[in-house]
């Protein structure tokens, strides 16, 4: 008896236990914190140490700094801090992890730091690079980079390389380059430039319209359309030896776009009557048609993993976003929101689709998730924007605009932040399109 | 280098192995209550059921001080989890007597309101009584028992009660002097029980009503903090990758001057830029404006929820 | 209302004249009055042609004239021929009844809203419609070549509509 009702007590005295105070784990209250005030990671890139004091030396080891700092301000991370509110100055003291306090820069802001320290001897300059995460009071990257004075934009970007891939994994854009359409020389050709604008060079010299530039995930070709024979034809070419196989069906031979990893490439055309994508190999024969349907199929953009495209198509009623799926031939509709958007671009990481969408008084560009879910306006200018594509790591857009009058290249971040302009060249600069991070570094 | 690098790329993008849960934690708890309880049920020769009898002796003392939202809402918050949690062998006793010393001894040399390493030496200074009573007693272990739980139950309701009451009276005050310090709280007027301006989501623990015993100046010295502590957050939501709903939960311990004395985790988010931006956050945030004059205690735990949302918001 | 009435009358007259096209210069030149105010209003927004044609009668057997100079319009984001524009061809497929060796390019064009490359898409469409209009009327398909010039050579560049309706057309090249 009495074992009985104490073994009831213990399984009462057991849910009591357990259920009683089973809501609770903490004994404070918890306030929620949002909005960051920053966002972006503060750094500090204070000017280097040098080893002699040659005005020479000082001035290469200033640009270097500089340029150091603009370089990763480019990627939009960073807010990179006034070098005037710096309290410490590596100039005079130390550049390495024993000889920095770094509650001078944490009490400025910075979580991040760069020190330099360099040299620059005859023809060759050297730089030791260390990067810390002042909270932590930890160097996380310390290099030393030898070379050719010429060299050295391409010794900053590597270090630039290894700072964003300490951060996400990947090497960056800083070995990347783009494409673009210039007509600054009376006819629309295409142009290269780095990722950020520099060394801007004229491409092809048709001396005939010549658009729609797009680059083989090796880097080493360039498709395009031109009318250098009197229609708008197919032309693959090789960058390195500059020959090129040339495509030319009757009708239009527009937008190409080459598959991931594959020396193949879709395009659109139109011998049959009918504006449709096919797929080609890189030297230029038909594999198969990729769209069925009558009316405009235009602009295919592949997803990273090439099992799959975005592309414009009319068969709705008006140009809006499709994607198909290569396997079950699937095709799915993506826009529904806007009249007429066009120009997909989808982006390396392959969970999102940019576009464009006509608005009223021009057009402005849109990301979209590949379930649909969710368009986003990045653009808000009036007149154009246009013609989006996706830096090699998904983290920034370039694209045409024509909001300061003639159409320039702007970059922005995938979130529409920091907006800004590229490069500006004689007559209209349109049709960007980002490379690969495949060259050097 | 390359380990480094990829090891800190995991450690950006992959899920944190230490993430916390309560899971564990609890079930660990649960068996040594189990154990605990089984040794008092079934082996009383070692009298160590004090625990009935602190119920029944305290019952008559538990008149919690009136609407006062003094400092006793987290304490009291915790009188149920912690030294359950921690204290072997008067459980459920404990939680009964914490309101009573509580607020007489006040202010002891080192009161947390998780101050449970104070509380059992009191309750331990009951028990021998308890005990000797106890063991005359032990014939009489069922009546016990029904006493006990219904003492529970009465005291529970009891205690919110008070609360509820005390919410009312706190509400009031609240509403005059959030009116006057518009611009630290916010949108907070007439926000009480427990949201203080903007965003505040209320306190995680204890009875729901909890809250409403904490003082308006307490509300008010969180906005306060909350304020400095978003403008000292940098985060990048790029770098922290695509997902919004990364939550991260930290808290800290402020002493009377305001200087932060101690950050820790609740809850890590799985993403290491996450943690380590709320961690700096923090950091940064040292000195905080000093405790607020009408609060008591020489220390104030509060916790902090990070969690970005995205940029969609703005 | 009256532009209706006058195509009416228009298609009544031609039609049968297309059938007796062969011997009948003389009724294709009246016919070929008789709708020329009413599509006047069409091709208006080219000022060059208009005053041109009005006073001198069509010559079917003429050298590449004024017919084939014509440019025919499109509505906005359409590849449809217009009443007017099919009229236009009709009178177009007379004269190159009459003149069998001339080779044709018809160039498609759009105005500048829209992307370069649907913009190329459209121009395409817009060639090819009026292309298979003349094939249907009996033009050796082989004597027609098309091209599209999408947006690339706009006959002006103002941001208005009056502009824009000028670059949707197509384009003859007697070659």
């Amino acid at each position: 008896m009495n074992r009985r009702i104490k073994l009831y007590i213990f399984i009462i005295g057991v849910i009591l236990i357990t259920f009683g105070p089973a809501r609770c784990w903490a004994e404070y209250d918890v306030i929620d914190i949002t909005k960051p005030f920053l966002r972006k990671i503060p750094l500090a890139v204070p000017l280097f140490k040098n080893v002699s004091e040659t005005a020479e030396e000082k001035q290469l080891s200033e640009t270097a700094a500089d340029f150091l700092s603009d370089t990763l301000e480019f990627t939009g991370y960073f807010k990179i801090l006034d070098r005037g509110s710096f309290l410490f100055d590596p100039e005079r003291s130390g550049v390495t992890m024993s000889t920095i306090n770094f509650q001078n820069w944490t009490v400025v802001g910075a979580e991040l730091l760069v020190t330099g320290f360099y040299e620059a001897e005859g023809d060759r300059i050297s730089v030791e690079l260390r990067l810390f995460d002042t909270f932590k009071a930890r160097r996380v990257i310390g290099k030393k980079y030898t070379g050719s004075k010429t060299n050295q934009r391409s010794i900053i970007l590597r270090f630039c390389g290894d700072v964003i891939n300490y951060l996400t994994g990947n090497r960056g854009v800083f070995g990347s380059k783009i494409a673009f359409v210039s007509n600054g020389s009376g006819n629309k050709e295409i142009y290269t430039c780095a990722f950020d604008g520099y060394d801007p060079r004229r491409l092809t010299n048709n001396n005939a319209i010549t658009l729609f530039p797009a680059w083989s995930t090796d880097g080493k070709w360039m498709a395009f359309t031109s009318y250098k024979a009197g229609n708008p034809d197919l032309y693959i070419r090789n960058l390195g030896q500059g020959q090129e196989t040339k495509f030319s069906k009757q009708g239009i031979n527009i937008t190409p776009a080459w598959a991931p990893g594959k020396f193949e490439l879709a395009a659109t055309l139109s011998f049959s009557g009918d504006q449709e994508i096919y797929l080609l190999t890189g030297a230029g024969k038909i594999i198969k048609r990729l769209t069925n349907s009558r009316g405009i199929d235009v602009t295919p953009s592949w997803s990273p993993d090439g099992k799959q495209f975005a592309f414009v198509s009319n068969r709705s009623g008006s140009a809006q976003v499709y994607i198909k799926d290569l396997a079950s031939g699937k095709v799915r509709r993506l826009t529904y929101e806007g009249r007429k958007n066009t120009q997909p671009s989808w982006s390396p990481r392959g969970d999102k689709i940019a576009y464009t969408s006509e608005v009223s008084g021009g057009h402005d560009i849109y990301v979209i998730g590949i379930d649909g879910q969710d368009p986003v306006q990045l653009t808000y200018e009036s007149r154009d924007n246009e013609a989006a594509s996706w830096s090699p790591d998904g983290s920034l857009i370039a694209f045409s605009s024509s909001r300061d009058g003639p159409s320039r290249i702007y970059v922005m971040t995938a979130y529409g932040t920091d907006q800004r302009r590229l490069l500006v060249l004689a007559g209209e600069q349109t049709n960007p399109k980002w490379s690969t991070n495949h060259l050097n570094n | 280098m390359k380990d480094t690098k990829h090891a800190y790329a995991r450690r950006y993008h992959g899920k944190d192995p230490n993430s916390h849960s309560m899971v564990f934690p609890f079930g660990v708890s649960f068996l040594f209550h189990l154990v605990i309880i089984a040794a008092l049920i079934f082996t009383p020769e070692f009298g160590s059921g004090s625990k009935f009898r602190a119920g029944v002796v305290n019952v008559s003392l538990v008149s919690l001080p009136s609407p006062g939202p003094d400092s006793g809402g987290p304490a009291a918050a915790v009188v149920k989890p912690k030294p359950v949690e921690k204290k072997s062998p008067q459980k459920p006793a404990v939680k009964i007597p914490e309101p009573k010393p509580e607020p007489k001894p006040e202010p002891k040399p080192k009161p947390k309101p998780v101050a449970v390493v104070k509380k059992p030496p009191e309750a331990v200074s009951l028990a021998p009584k308890k005990k000797k009573i106890k063991k005359s007693l032990k014939k009489k272990t069922l009546d016990r028992e029904k006493i006990i739980n219904s003492a529970i139950e009465r005291i529970e309701k009891k205690v919110e009660k008070t609360r509820t009451d005390s919410v009312a009276a706190a509400i009031d005050r609240l509403k005059r002097q959030v009116g006057e310090d518009e611009s630290q709280v916010g949108k907070g007027s007439g926000e009480t029980s427990g949201k203080a301006g903007a965003g505040r989501a209320g306190p995680v623990g204890g009875f729901g009503t909890g809250r409403a015993r904490i003082q308006e100046s307490i509300l008010i010295y969180q906005a306060e903090i909350q304020y400095q502590i978003q403008k000292n957050w940098a985060f990048s939501q790029q770098l922290a990758g695509e997902n919004t709903q990364l939550e991260a939960v930290l808290a800290i311990k402020i002493l009377r001057s305001g200087e932060i004395e101690d950050i820790w985790f609740d809850k890590k988010s799985g993403n290491a830029y996450l943690d380590d931006s709320a961690y700096k956050a923090l950091v940064k945030s040292n000195p905080l404006p000093p405790l607020p004059k009408d609060y008591m205690r020489p220390d104030y735990k509060i916790g902090l929820r990070f969690g970005p949302k995205g940029l969609k918001n703005e | 209302m009256q532009k209706k009435l006058w195509l009416m009358i228009a298609l009544l007259l031609v039609i049968p004249g297309l059938l007796f096209m062969v011997g009948c210069q003389k009724k294709a030149v009246t016919q070929a009055k008789a709708p020329a105010p009413a599509s006047a209003p069409a091709p208006a927004p080219a000022p060059g042609q208009a005053p041109a044609k009005a006073p001198t009668p069509v010559t079917p057997s003429g050298p590449s004239g004024m017919i084939m100079a014509e440019d025919i319009f499109y509505d906005f984001d359409r590849s449809l021929l217009t009443p007017a524009a099919q009229d236009n061809l009709m009178r177009k497929a007379a004269w190159l009844r009459a003149n069998p060796k001339a080779t044709v390019t018809i160039e498609g064009h759009a105005d500048e809203r829209g992307t370069n490359e649907y913009n190329l898409a459209l121009g395409d469409r817009r060639a090819d419609s009026a292309k298979a209009f003349l094939v249907d009327l009996g033009i050796a398909a082989s004597s027609l070549t098309t091209i599209s010039y999408g947006e690339e050579r706009p006959v002006c560049t103002q941001q208005n509509e009056e502009c824009w309706a000028k670059n949707r057309r197509a384009h003859f090249v007697v070659n």
